[in-house]
């Protein structure tokens, strides 16, 4: 994987992390809706990450980079 | 009726109309030895029950072989004896019946009506056949048997079997296997023949085809139903056929619709095979018509494929695959189903317009009308121009009609195929939502809702069509202006449901609503973009349009009150909802500023707030980050908001939002952050009058980067300098006047290329204050180390150095202690200022496209280098040492050996001290030359003499201008030759005054106007004049200096003389060329002395190939070296136009 494919994999699991965070209790009554069967949760999960395509690829790195030291901290917190 | 089982060739059925007593025993048979018994067995018998009993025995035996029970290999060759003494003897006119016993059996079977006989020969045939099939050898005996069973006799009798009632499954079975096998046997070689006796061979096809499995469970694959039977056939038959079989096969509509009909409810394994032959033997066919293609994947056949999206009969299915390999059902469907619809090849898809309807030719004349005139009359003269709002036709009928049936809210892969149709055929997009009228997008926090609004965000995101979809450039008509806004913003967006989508309690749904609304001005701002740029190449009808579509977007989009007052509810923990508001509103005022500011939004109050929320942000890094973008588009709202109060400080913060920003954008950004923040910090200093707004200003980067250069600024000096960006952005006027004061007061010439900076002399103004406010020490000094880097850096950047000095005395004197002001110096940073960018450089990126248009015409293409070969002349520079050299030479050497040159081109040195002392020393050389027996001694010590009165005042200040440094070293050649053509008009200028005017260009006057001293001199003086200036062009100053003088207009208007040769016509070239080599020069040239139009001109003049080459190449070399973004804004592309002509 190139290094761009890092930073957007990096930035669309910021982007859903950060959501499902803010939407929380949008998200639990979606999940508790009758339609909510099926293809439905890939379906929500693809639409919440769409928002990643309005961040241009330099934004994205600067969010990802700076999101870096925090990360490998908590990586070996985890450890 | 009694339950039956269907036994496929088994035999034993209770059939509903039994006319024999045998028919409920089980089938007797023996084990077969030897090929002779087998015969016996066989032999034509008038008593079925024998003849049964024999084709059970042969059955059991061919089971053998073909399940591999057959260990030693012995009862192949009993079935192989039998066949070579059935096998018939040719007899002239006589067609050879192979296997005459069983076909007469059958025959009686199916006179007397013995279902079970006619099972049973069926299922040995087919048995049979598929033992030949595995065997390469026998193939003669398989062709002889399948040309028997296309005998008319055998036909009846397979089409008697074949239309056996319904539920006879037992009969129907074996006999389509029988002539599957037929089909397939030797690669299809008689599948041509069986098909054209489809009469008989194919008789109730498609009834058999809805023969499927209705028990309980799953279909056994082992027992496979009739209609599976009969599919398999089908496919047989479409793999071995040729096109023209194909054709008529699948012109059958009713089997077509019997293979699709009940695919949802079919098997995984048939599903399999009936995609993967649709795939290789339609889809990837290559030679199979397409209209052959389209009578089978019709939209009926898609929709029924589509139907398979979330097939989940068998839940082993999807381990399977894993095994397998293979992917599920779904997957597979997935695949053809996009496969079809967005391959041309596969005659589904078909070439379409994009944004322009079916049937609609843009281009064309508008009928019965003058072309012109109609165009005049505007965008409603076209008559189809308001035709599309409730019907759009399209070319892609049959995709329109199956992409209605899809349901892409539920399904990821639904969406996926319909989006990816949408993008191979535009001009679906339209025409889908038309006809979606139940889609209604009114909020409500479900699944379906969501589903909706990632549909519409795809929608929205998709690209616009290349020319809105019209082949390789712009059409001369736009296209409907309904059609493009449903592209922009779909109808189910509407107006009440995305404004109840913002009011919207909850938070997800406004979120969704202000992504969409993000994206959908982002294209119609694309959109805007496309229409200017084909109004470029045509009439302004499109203009007209895009300002319909402006008017009918204003009434789509909600206004931006309610963004704003969405946005007022979010809490500070909303990351991702503030930031794309901000980025919401500020696509409000980009994109429809006039829309945007009726809001009357002031955005003050929060960019504080934002400000400060950065400020002390104590979130982790990417939080700051996502806080930071929110600031950034706010900032750049408040640019367009006539109520920010940039300087204007709150008890809040102790610096005033500019400063603070100023403050942020040093010590938080990267260089990944762009130009956001310094774009906005740029334009209100610009704005405010803080820096002079021209194009050749540096404006705030000189500060800016001072500011870096000075590490953990004092929060003492940062309100200092608050204090002063108050000041000077509430009264400009007043620096300004300061200025040009201060400036007349030191004595130094200004003209409006002098650049300087408001700013600076609102430090000086308040300087003392600071410094009695007594401040600490460490905030003393560090302001004293900004100031000097805030002046270095503007000399860098091309701020003017008189003025720098001007301003660092006066510092020095604000400061008053003379030991800390001694430390305001102005260092030279001009290496380093390159190294970071400029906010004023950002832009300018180059345009390729243009610049390759500049290369195209008929001329031979002159290279980049070649064309500096022919006009580049080095600027001339003083030898080493030249301060000392002189003093040990001859006069003679002095002025002819180029001494004296050389000691003169000192006085327009970098530094002051040097050329202080070329000054000194160019006196010293003056008394040595006029003690000296030199010939011309007098003439050269007025020069000289002159030089060294002239420069006296400046030289302490600045560099004396090339162009008097220039005019001595030339005049130094002419007086040393008497006989020069200028001999007599340079004495006359050296003894008509002992100073010579620093503004003005020496002889130029004199040369071009006054004609020559002797008659037929004209052309040497101009071609001296030409070299003179081409060595007093050197600095940026020196354009200035050209331009003020307008030296340009007059040797352009020399050029007009018919009788110039062409080598002073390359020495005019030679003097643009070297403009373009000096930063603004290109610039000058082309804004203030159409220097593009004249060599356009000069060009079109020449009649020689290589000379109109050379101008083309210069025309190219302008637009390389100007400010392409500038000169294109300035010349409204026009200069484009021009060049690319």
């Amino acid at each position: 994987m190139t290094s761009k494919d890092t930073t957007a994999a990096d930035f669309t699991s910021y982007y859903l992390q950060q959501s499902t965070k803010e939407f929380a209790e949008d998200l639990d009554k979606i999940r508790s809706a009758d339609d909510f069967k099926g293809d439905a949760l890939p379906v929500l999960v693809k639409s919440l990450q769409q928002g990643t395509s309005m961040f241009s690829p330099a934004d994205q790195k600067r969010v990802v980079d700076a999101r870096k030291p925090a990360a490998s901290s908590q990586g070996e917190s985890d450890s | 009726m009694a339950k039956r089982k269907s036994h496929g060739g088994e035999g034993s059925h209770a059939g509903k109309k039994q006319k024999t007593n045998h028919v409920h025993e089980p089938p007797s048979s023996e084990e077969v030895y030897t090929g002779r018994q087998l015969h016996q067995l066989l032999t034509f018998e008038q008593d079925l029950r024998k003849a049964r009993h024999g084709l059970q025995s042969f059955k059991d035996l061919l089971d053998a072989i073909l399940n591999g029970d057959d260990k030693d290999s012995d009862k192949l060759p009993i079935v192989l004896e039998f066949l070579e003494t059935t096998k018939p003897t040719e007899v002239e006119d006589e067609v050879p019946v192979y296997l005459p016993d069983i076909m007469e059996t059958w025959s009686m079977a199916s006179q007397m009506s013995n279902e079970n006989v006619m099972s049973a020969v069926a299922v040995v045939l087919a048995l049979l056949l598929k033992l030949i099939s595995g065997n390469v050898d026998l193939a003669s005996y398989g062709l002889g048997i399948c040309r028997t069973l296309l005998q008319k006799r055998q036909q009846e009798l397979l089409a008697k079997n074949l239309s056996a009632e319904k539920g006879k499954d037992f009969i129907i079975s074996p006999t389509l296997r029988l002539l599957k096998e037929a089909v397939c046997l030797d690669g299809g070689a008689l599948a041509a023949p069986i098909f054209r006796a489809r009469n008989n061979t194919f008789k109730s096809l498609a009834r058999n085809m809805g023969l499927r499995y209705l028990g309980e469970g799953i279909e056994d694959p082992k027992r496979p139903s009739v209609r599976t039977n009969a599919i398999r056939l089908l496919l047989g038959s479409l793999k071995l056929l040729h096109n023209e079989a194909k054709r008529d096969l699948l012109s059958q509509k009713d089997i077509v619709a019997a293979l699709m009909r009940h695919l949802r409810e079919d098997p995984p394994p048939l599903i399999y095979e009936i995609l993967d032959a649709l795939k290789t033997s339609v889809v990837r066919d290559k030679k199979l018509p397409k209209d052959v293609k389209i009578r089978i994947l019709n939209s009926h056949s898609l929709t029924r494929i589509a139907s398979l999206y979330g097939y989940s009969r068998d839940p082993a299915d999807s381990e399977e695959v894993s095994e397998n390999g293979r992917p599920s059902v779904e997957d597979a469907a997935h695949e053809i189903l996009l496969a079809a619809s967005t391959d041309p090849s596969a005659g589904i898809c078909r070439s379409q317009h994009g944004y322009y309807p079916e049937g609609v030719d843009p281009d064309a004349l508008i009928a019965g009308t003058d072309n012109t005139h109609s165009l005049e009359l505007g965008i409603d003269s076209i008559p189809w121009m308001s035709k599309f709002e409730d019907e759009i036709p399209v070319r892609n009928m049959l995709l329109a009609e199956f992409i209605r049936s899809l349901r892409p809210w539920s399904s990821t892969k639904q969406s996926e195929l319909l989006i990816t149709i949408f993008e191979t055929s535009p001009e679906l997009i339209a025409h889908y939502f038309l006809h979606k009228k139940t889609f209604t997008f009114d909020p409500k926090l479900s699944a379906t809702w969501m589903g909706y609004a990632a549909l519409l965000y795809n929608v929205v995101q998709l690209p616009i069509p290349a020319h809105f979809g019209q082949g390789n450039g712009y059409a001369r008509l736009p296209p409907p202006t309904s059609v493009v806004l449903g592209n922009i913003i779909p109808p189910p967006m509407t107006l009440k449901a995305l404004t109840r989508c913002l009011s919207n309690k909850s938070k997800l749904v406004s979120f969704y609503a202000i992504r969409m609304l993000v994206l959908a001005l982002q294209k119609l701002a694309r959109v805007l973009e496309m229409h200017r740029e084909a109004s470029f190449s045509s009439e302004s009808i499109w203009a007209e349009a895009a300002r319909r579509l402006l008017d009918e977007f204003y009434l789509r989009i909600p206004d931006p009150k309610e963004v704003i007052t969405c946005y007022r509810t979010m809490t500070d923990d909303d990351l991702l909802q503030r930031e794309a508001a901000s980025r919401l509103m500020l696509l409000y005022y980009e994109v429809i500023p006039q829309l945007a500011l009726r809001a009357k939004f002031d955005v003050s109050p929060v960019v504080l707030a934002t400000i400060k929320k950065v400020e002390t942000s104590e979130n982790a890094g990417e939080d700051v980050v996502m806080s930071l973008l929110e600031l950034e588009h706010l900032c750049a709202i408040a640019k367009y908001s006539p109520s920010m109060r940039w300087f204007a400080r709150t008890p809040e913060m102790p610096t005033s939002p500019f400063t603070t920003l100023l403050r942020l954008y040093i010590e938080k950004t990267t260089a990944l952050s762009g130009d956001r923040l310094s774009n906005v910090l740029s334009y209100v200093a610009d704005e405010y009058q803080l820096v002079e707004s021209r194009p050749n200003s540096p404006g705030l980067d000189p500060l800016i980067e001072a500011l870096r250069r000075v590490s953990g600024i004092n929060a003492e000096v940062w309100t200092f300098l608050d204090n002063c960006v108050e000041r000077c952005g509430r009264t400009p006027t007043k620096y300004l006047e300061m200025i040009e004061e201060q400036m007349e007061k030191a004595g130094v010439d200004t003209d409006v290329n002098t650049t300087t900076c408001p700013l600076m002399m609102t430090l000086v103004e308040q300087i003392p204050f600071f410094v009695s406010a007594s401040p600490g020490k460490r905030a003393l000094e560090q302001l004293v180390q900004l100031l000097s880097e805030y002046l270095g850096c503007s000399l860098a950047s091309g701020i003017n150095r008189a003025f720098l000095h001007v301003t660092r005395e006066m510092l020095i004197a604000g400061i008053g202690d003379k030991k800390l002001g001694g430390k305001v110096l102005i260092p030279d940073r001009s290496t380093s200022s390159e190294e970071l960018p400029s906010t004023h450089d950002i832009d300018a990126t180059p345009v390729d496209g243009l610049v390759d248009g500049v290369a195209g015409g008929a001329a031979p293409r002159i290279s980049t280098e070649e064309l500096e070969d022919r006009l580049s002349v080095p600027i001339i520079t003083s030898k080493e040492n030249s301060l000392l050299k002189w003093s040990s030479k001859t006069p003679e050497e002095l002025v002819e050996e180029g001494y004296a040159t050389s000691l003169i081109l000192l006085l327009s040195s970098e530094h002051p001290s040097i050329r202080r002392e070329a000054l000194t020393n160019v006196m010293k050389m003056a008394t040595k030359i006029k003690e000296s027996a030199y010939e011309e001694n007098e003439q050269i010590w007025l020069l000289l003499m002159e030089l060294a009165e002239s420069s006296q005042a400046l030289i302490g200040q600045a560099p004396l201008p090339s162009v008097i440094v220039a005019f001595a070293c030339r005049a130094l050649d002419v007086l040393k030759n008497p006989l020069h053509c200028l001999y007599e008009k340079v004495n006359v200028f050296l003894t008509s005054g002992p100073v010579w005017s620093l503004d003005r260009i020496p002889l130029m006057q004199n040369i071009l106007q006054e004609g020559p001293t002797d008659d037929g001199t004209y052309y040497s003086e101009v071609s001296w004049l030409l070299g003179f200036l081409l060595d007093s062009l050197r600095t940026p100053k020196d354009i200035d200096f050209f331009h003020t003088r307008k030296v340009f207009e007059r040797i352009f208007a020399l050029s007009s003389n018919p009788y110039m040769g062409p080598n002073l016509r390359t020495q005019v070239l030679r003097i643009l060329y070297r403009a373009t080599s000096i930063e603004g020069g290109s610039d000058t040239v082309i804004t203030r002395f159409g220097a593009v139009s004249w060599l356009v001109a000069q060009k079109a003049a020449s009649t020689d190939a290589a000379q109109r080459a050379l101008y083309q190449a210069l025309i190219r070399r302008l637009w390389e070296t100007c400010d392409q973004k500038r000169i294109s804004a300035w010349s409204k592309g026009g200069i484009e136009k021009l060049i690319v002509e």
